[in-house]
């Protein structure tokens, strides 16, 4: 995470372009940083494997350094569609304004055509001949690479035809993955997904479903399209049998169609060099001969330098006007379609025939000039917004905005970081999390410059704790003052600041009711040993607030917490807090540390049980004192022995007449050997 | 995703056959017309079936559960019906399609109690007439989508359809 928060600060740090920098320039910078953050949105904002992202950020949230970049991401889309207004609609989701997550149409400058075939007999045969592998070996790419959004991949088999080897593909660039990809998720998955916007308004009041008829446009147009398709598969009953038994078997086949219509397409009625009378509605006299020597390989890229309009308008106009014929047909296919196999709208025409990249691409551009750098940079915006790493940072985007509308969210602190969550039911986020109610909700998505922290972007309401202990629950229930000192301090913790004068309000709050506390912590279904010292006796964990305060006030505390323990009734459970008690206060290295040589209550009273022999022993043992024969000793135990009938002011001169120091005999009386301490 | 099919036949008469469609742990139970034939996710659809071929083609009709949870209001549905029909306007310039009518918007309970909000639009393309329906059926809190298309000529499919609707009910949703 580290790496993504250098990366995010660097990309908000020159966000701010130069003003002499030129359109291209600054989308070009736009589409690198937006290219960066989506991938690594998808890579470390969400697990590889996630089938349901709206169930993940349910569970888990985002962290605040994931939701910079996806608001980050946001923030750029709507800076590179100041620059090219035609993205506008297509950029602007969380309102619900786009219904699907088609490219966009980027204008390019025109550039004019070769004339005639430039390129051998044997070129166009060859290129012929390559096809077939061609067109394999781009679909192929996509069996690996459809994004997990899409719920089922396809198997390379699938779509690899017989008497191709698969080994001979090489990598193909992204781009011709992402247009192979685009066509076979639009037509897998054309239906799959179409109900976002629907389900992100699920909890709306009955009343407030008015845009109902908008939400579900997206599946009615997919829908509508796909059953026709498939009525008119229908009146073939081979060809119907073959989409019914094996859908994506016939993939390949319908790509090969699908390329090559777009070829005779594109060299027939797009760039076709003279109408016989209105231009695209008319017969076409001369097709474009430059056409001949584009391979295959070379059409799919071109395809990619359009790749918004692919995607936005050929495609779906092909589900209703050419699939079928494709899939009966194949490679032949182009000869069996219809002049309105390909309808697209005149801005879309015009975007085609404008395109510098295309036709760069196609390698049918006369000549190429410095502005065709400029084709290059704006066909990359293309192929940013149908990537997949863009589909699911906007799917993600999506989603966070339907929750936000629909659920109350949160600014969770962890050990680990701050995150976005949402309803607290069902949030899975293991160890000490404080929930802030965020009370700007409405705002959440419009992050500004300069507040893209939480704290700064968010009104926070007051923190509670998620995953309470049953012992902390007890506690606050007896004595509600102690609920937010208790946050604030686990909120201290997790933002490793210092509590100590929230501590010391803690113990002003259960002075006097430390007993009764006690009583009902260990009243609770399995009570924690470390969470009754953290409530209610906030002194044994000997940090600081023990560090600020006198031994004997400390020596109280641990004298109270055994005095309670030893009133709990259950003998297994006083079996097991004694025990945790002897492992966490008498053995803690801290505790050593700060009260040497103070016995701790438990030691006391056990000292003073010790059989006369033992306590003799024992005694010796506490001060260490040297032994330098057997009657010293034995004079030492019997002054020890003796010290026990004496009154507790005479017991000193006692030890001392037996051979002890003032400090040793002082000691021995502290730890209890010769008797209970007053 | 898995997709599961089972068929139980629960009441065998000359006219239906009961069955379960199981799709990403949801469940329905459709009663659908002897000798209709099934085909599942084409185009990312859980389920179509088609009828026997009639006048050259088969209508067919799509079900699919959407995930969402939302209560719909019929005074609400019935009064925005624009928004429906301007989109099929759009959808029929796209794919080369004449919007010849629209049905207007009805809501009515089925036979398992379950309220159906349907929709429709009448279109021709490369000369075929179409009558299409769009159901939105309400199931235990969440919206269950269904579409049927035939061609106009195939007027008696529709009977077949509504008793589809009609028979409609949620299992695991």
């Amino acid at each position: 995470m580290n790496i993504i928060s250098l990366l995010l600060t660097f990309i908000l740090l020159t966000n701010s372009l130069p003003l002499w920098a030129d359109n291209s320039k600054k989308t070009d910078d736009l589409i690198i940083k937006l290219d960066l953050l989506s991938k690594n949105f998808q890579k470390n904002c969400l697990p590889a494997n996630t089938k349901n992202i709206e169930l993940h950020l349910k569970q888990y949230g985002l962290t605040e350094v994931c939701w910079q970049m996806i608001t980050e991401i946001n923030h750029l889309e709507s800076q590179l569609s100041q620059l090219h207004p035609e993205l506008q609609d297509k950029v602007n989701c969380s309102s619900g304004n786009c219904a699907n997550y088609s490219a966009p149409l980027v204008n390019l400058p025109n550039l004019p055509l070769t004339t005639g075939p430039a390129c051998s007999s044997a070129t166009i045969k060859q290129n012929l001949a390559d096809c077939p592998g061609d067109l394999a070996c781009s679909l192929l790419s996509t069996t690996t690479t459809i994004p997990y959004t899409d719920i089922q991949l396809i198997k390379p088999a699938d779509v690899f035809p017989k008497g191709l080897n698969p080994d001979r593909c090489t990598s193909n660039d992204s781009c011709t993955t992402q247009i192979a990809t685009a066509f076979v998720s639009s037509i897998t998955k054309f239906f799959t997904g179409t109900w976002d916007l629907l389900v992100s308004a699920g909890g709306y009041a009955k009343e407030k479903v008015g845009d109902f008829w908008k939400w579900v446009s997206s599946a009615e147009d997919t829908s509508s399209a796909a059953q026709l398709a498939l009525a008119q598969a229908s009146e073939d009953e081979g060809l119907f049998q073959m989409l019914r038994k094996d859908f994506t078997g016939t993939l390949f086949k319908i790509w090969q169609g699908l390329i090559g219509g777009i070829k005779t397409w594109l060299k027939e009625d797009i760039f076709c060099q003279r109408w016989e009378g209105t231009a695209h509605r008319s017969k076409c006299l001369q097709p474009t001969d430059a056409f001949e020597c584009v391979s295959c390989k070379a059409m799919v890229n071109g395809v990619c330098a359009i790749g918004g309009v692919f995607v936005s308008e050929i495609l779906p106009s092909f589900i209703t006007g050419g699939l079928t014929t494709a899939a009966k047909h194949g490679a032949n296919a182009a000869a069996h379609f219809l002049k309105n196999t390909f309808k697209i709208s005149d801005k879309a025409i015009a975007t085609i025939k404008t395109s510098k990249a295309l036709k760069s691409s196609l390698g049918i551009a006369a000549k190429i000039d410095q502005a065709a750098k400029v084709g290059t940079i704006l066909a990359k915006i293309n192929q940013y917004f149908i990537s997949p790493a863009r589909k699911v940072a906007k799917v993600s985007f999506m989603l966070l905005s339907g929750m936000i509308r629909n659920s109350k969210a949160y600014m969770a602190q962890t050990s680990s970081g701050k995150y976005i969550v949402f309803a607290q039911d069902g949030l899975k986020m293991a160890g000490k999390v404080a929930l802030y109610p965020i009370e700007n909700n409405m705002t959440i998505l419009s992050f500004k410059l300069g507040q893209r922290t939480f704290d700064k972007a968010f009104k926070l309401a007051a923190p509670s704790l998620a995953n309470k202990t049953s012992v902390a629950l007890a506690v606050t229930s007896h004595t509600p003052a102690l609920d937010g000192v208790l946050t604030r301090i686990e909120i201290g913790h997790l933002r490793k600041t210092n509590t100590l004068e929230l501590e010391r309000e803690q113990i002003r709050i259960i002075q006097g009711k430390r007993p009764a506390l006690a009583a009902r912590a260990f009243d609770t279904k399995n009570p924690s040993f470390p969470e009754i010292i953290r409530t209610v006796y906030p002194e044994l964990n000997y940090s600081d607030l023990a560090r600020s305060l006198k031994p004997e006030q400390i020596l109280a505390q641990e004298k109270d917490l055994y005095l309670q323990i030893t009133k709990i009734k259950s003998t297994e459970l006083q079996k097991s807090m004694m025990h945790k008690y002897q492992k966490l206060i008498v053995e803690s290295k801290q505790r050593k540390a700060l009260l040497k040589d103070q016995p701790n209550y438990k030691e006391v009273i056990d000292n003073t049980h010790l059989s006369p022999i033992t306590r003799g022993a024992r005694g010796i043992q506490i001060t260490g004192k040297l032994i330098t024969n057997a009657q010293h000793r034995k004079k030492l135990e019997e002054g020890i022995r003796n010290a026990m009938n004496f009154s507790w002011g005479k017991k000193e001169s006692v030890l001392v007449g037996a051979g002890f120091t003032v400090p040793e005999a002082q000691k021995l009386m502290r730890y209890g050997i010769v008797g209970m301490p007053p | 995703m898995k997709l599961i099919f089972s068929l139980t036949c629960l009441l065998l008469s000359c006219s239906a056959l009961a069955m379960e469609l199981k799709y990403e742990g949801h469940s329905l139970f459709v009663e659908i017309p002897q000798k209709w034939q099934m085909g599942k996710d084409l185009f990312g659809i859980p389920y179509t079936f088609f009828s026997p071929q009639e006048n050259g083609q088969r209508s067919n009709i799509s079900f699919a559960p959407t995930g969402a949870e939302l209560e719909l209001d019929v005074a609400v549905l019935k009064k925005n019906q624009k928004d429906y029909q301007e989109n099929k306007k759009k959808w029929s310039e796209t794919h080369s399609a004449t919007l010849l009518g629209f049905i207007p918007y009805q809501s009515y309970l089925n036979k398992n109690d379950h309220r159906v909000h349907t929709i429709g639009f009448s279109y021709s393309h490369r000369e075929k007439k179409y009558i299409e329906n769009s159901f939105y059926l309400e199931c235990k809190g969440k919206i269950i989508f269904s579409k049927s298309l035939r061609l106009d000529v195939n007027q008696s499919h529709q009977k077949f359809f509504a008793e589809m609707i009609n028979s409609l009910d949620c299992g695991v949703i």
